[in-house]
Formats: C-alpha cells, sequence, structure tokens
C-alpha cells in the first residue's frame, strides 16, 4: 500500500536515467519477447587463422592442423594436417598419426573445432 | 596487406586436372586426377585407385578404376591436393 | 517454452554436453544459433561418460559444436524457472514499451521516462504474483497444447518426447541432474 503512495510520488522524477534505460531497450534485440536463436555464424574463425585448431569429424576421425581458411558451411582449409588414427580399439590414440598436409575439411561432417592454443591434457581419478 | 581469406572450395577448384586424395568417412579412400566437382562437393576423378586402411594403419589397393568416377560428396571427409604420398 | 529459446537464455550457465559418439563435454555456454550448434567456453572434454578408474580429460578455452552431433545437454536444474522469470519481466517490460511507443511519439520525453520507471516498479511488485501465476497456467497450457492436438505439426515428436522424459534423461526435464552434478565435481577436482 505504501509502495503506491510511494511509486506516485516518485513519478516526477529527474529522467537522465529512465531515459538511458529507455534507449537502451530500444536497441536491445531482447525486445520481442526474449532472445530467440541467432541465424547467423555463431563463431568466428578468422580469430584461429593460423593457429592451431583440433577438429573432430563425423566418423571419428580427428584431424589437428593450422587453420588457412573457412567459409559460412565451416568447410576448413588446413595446413600441417596430422590426423590422429584410430587404434584396434577403436580408440584415438596420441602415437597413431599421420601427416596429410595441406587439405580441405568438408563442414558437412565437422562436428567440434576447437583451438589448441591453451588446451591441456589431464588425469582425473575418479573412485 | 592482408591476403585474402583462402576458401574451401576455391581450393578445390585450382585442384582441378592435378593428383588429388580424398578421404572418406570410412576407412576408403581414393586418388586420382580431378576431373570436376560442384557446390556439394560431389567429385568427378580420373584414372582413380581406390584404397582402404587395415587395422594397422596400413594402405591396402583395393582396385584401380580406369575412366572417369563420381563420388558422391555424401561420404566425403577430406581432400588432399596434390594426392597422396608416394601413391 | 522451445528448447532452442530455452538454451539460447541458458547462455552463460554451465552446461554438459554428450555428444551422439558418447564423448561429454563441459562448459559455460557462450552462445547458440539455429541449428543448435553452440559456443562453449572453458570446456572440459571427456572421452565418454562411464567411469573408468583413470579419467583422461582434455580441457580448452573454447569449442564450437554442432548441434546435429549433439545427443543431449544437460543443463542447469533450476533453467526453467530462472527463464520463465525472465520471460516475465522482458514481456511486461516490452509491453509497456510498446504501448509508450505506440501512444506517445516520444514527443512527451518527460511522461514516457516516468512511465518508464513506474512501470519498472510495477514489474517488481507484479513479478512475483505474475510468476507465481504463470507457473501454474505455462504448465497447464503446455501439457495442454502438446498432448491435446494430435494434429498439430510438431505433435508427434513432442508428444513422445514430453511423455517420457524421465526414461532417458533427453526431455530436458530434471531428473538425472543431482547425480549428474556431484559426478562433475568428483570428475573435476581431483
Amino acid at each position: 500500500m505504501s509502495d503506491k503512495n510511494s511509486e506516485q510520488n516518485q513519478q516526477p522524477r529527474p529522467h537522465s536515467q529512465p531515459q538511458s534505460q529507455q534507449q537502451s531497450s530500444h536497441n536491445n534485440p531482447q525486445r520481442k519477447k526474449f532472445e530467440s536463436p541467432k541465424r547467423e555464424a555463431i563463431v568466428d574463425l578468422t580469430k584461429y587463422k593460423d593457429t592451431q585448431v583440433r577438429v573432430k569429424l563425423m566418423g571419428g576421425r580427428l584431424v589437428v592442423g593450422v587453420l588457412k581458411g573457412h567459409d559460412q558451411l565451416m568447410n576448413l582449409v588446413l595446413d600441417e594436417t596430422v590426423e590422429y588414427m584410430k587404434n584396434s580399439n577403436d580408440e584415438v590414440s596420441k602415437d597413431k598419426t599421420r601427416e596429410l598436409g595441406f587439405t580441405v575439411i568438408r563442414g558437412t561432417i565437422l562436428v567440434s573445432i576447437s583451438p589448441v592454443d591453451g588446451s591441456e591434457v589431464i588425469y582425473v581419478q575418479t573412485s | 596487406m592482408s591476403i585474402a581469406e583462402i576458401l574451401p572450395l576455391e581450393v578445390i577448384d585450382k585442384t582441378i586436372n592435378q593428383k588429388v586424395w580424398i578421404i572418406l568417412q570410412s576407412n576408403r579412400e581414393f586418388t586420382g586426377t580431378l576431373v570436376g566437382f560442384d557446390d556439394f562437393v560431389n567429385v568427378i576423378i580420373e584414372d582413380a585407385t581406390e584404397w582402404t586402411i587395415n587395422e594397422n594403419n596400413e594402405n591396402e589397393l583395393v582396385m584401380e578404376h580406369h575412366g572417369r568416377l563420381l563420388l558422391s560428396g555424401n561420404n566425403i571427409n577430406m581432400l588432399v591436393p596434390g594426392g597422396k604420398k608416394d601413391c | 517454452m522451445l528448447p532452442l529459446y530455452l538454451l539460447t537464455n541458458a547462455k552463460g550457465q554451465q552446461v554438459r554436453i554428450e555428444l551422439k559418439s558418447g564423448e561429454v563435454i563441459e562448459g559455460e555456454l557462450t552462445n547458440v544459433d539455429n541449428w543448435m550448434n553452440v559456443t562453449l567456453a572453458n570446456v572440459n572434454e571427456y572421452k565418454s561418460s562411464d567411469n573408468n578408474a583413470q579419467m583422461e580429460v582434455l580441457k580448452s578455452t573454447e569449442i564450437y559444436l554442432k548441434g546435429i552431433y549433439i545427443k543431449y545437454i544437460k543443463l542447469q536444474d533450476d533453467i526453467i524457472s530462472t527463464v520463465k522469470q525472465q520471460i516475465n519481466s522482458n514481456q511486461n517490460n516490452n509491453s509497456g514499451n510498446k504501448y509508450n511507443n505506440r501512444k506517445y511519439n516520444n514527443n512527451n520525453r518527460n511522461y514516457n521516462n516516468n512511465q518508464g520507471s513506474g512501470n519498472r516498479r510495477n514489474n517488481y511488485n507484479n513479478r512475483d504474483m505474475n510468476r507465481r501465476h504463470n507457473n501454474n497456467n505455462y504448465q497447464q497450457q503446455n501439457r495442454r497444447s502438446y498432448h491435446h492436438n494430435p494434429n498439430s505439426n510438431n505433435n508427434n515428436n513432442n508428444s513422445n518426447e514430453y511423455s517420457r522424459p524421465s526414461h532417458d534423461g533427453t526431455g530436458g526435464y530434471v531428473q538425472h541432474h543431482t547425480i549428474f552434478n556431484n559426478d562433475n565435481e568428483n570428475k573435476v577436482e581431483f
């Protein structure tokens, strides 16, 4: 009850602050209901250009290479590409590799891509 | 001066009439001369050799195809311009 | 609540994604698109979810994942209520703004602005009530529309999924979560 009163009292107020608030909500894409999924690309691969990336492909292949180029469809151009081959247990292993060199990777079968920089392998004990 | 972005399909286009090594989703691979391709990266190669990779990651020759071969882009994982080493 | 909307509004939260290959990937959700392709930050990748004595974990700063290869995404337990809260507050704000825009053509800056702040107040006051109110409504409406329109487009899939979320944990509902969470903590603090 007292809320209502205080609210009315507050109506004539310096408007600098609310104004900015309203403007921000004008520019805000969240205005329609709430945020909807994006249609445009959500990752900018140009920032990985000329750096090593780890790419997983459908079918279980793992390749690491220097990203040289890409397109909208996530087709990739890699240089110094190394493929980590599966061992007899059908697992990708670190020791079985082969060099592919300069390659084009199809975007349609790409599963994941992540930068090699700043990545590390750790071993975790689970009890 | 920044070098313009290298586009994957452009790379494939430049390998036309050159040796190419095509790695499928399975352990099957083809080498041959790239004749052409489309937007889906369906590929036509000439005088292709078909390989499989066995459990020890050794190449096994399956067969030599004479003439042209159309390879569906569906199963293509990687293309390596220049072909396969020592093949 | 559409899955992609829920997901989009879960940005910034910690998620756990299992891929079709069985690999498990954890990280902070940073972006989502229409195809459920996602980007995560501060990522841990596990080979698979089953427990061996020692697990190899690949840590990386960022990852992009194809939506088509995702088996399921585990979100925070309270995600649905959090997002609903968001919707409610946004809707209130928006309806206020629309009203303002339509009715007063920016002539009355003063008036608008005051109205704006007033609205905000109102929202705060109403929010709790609205939420409680809407929670009930929302679920009932959802249920009804999903279950009682066998002809509508999505219905076949949805009704199936909605009717058995607790069995496989892929339905987006909340059953497994505490187990997973405990699990995670164990794994990460080695």
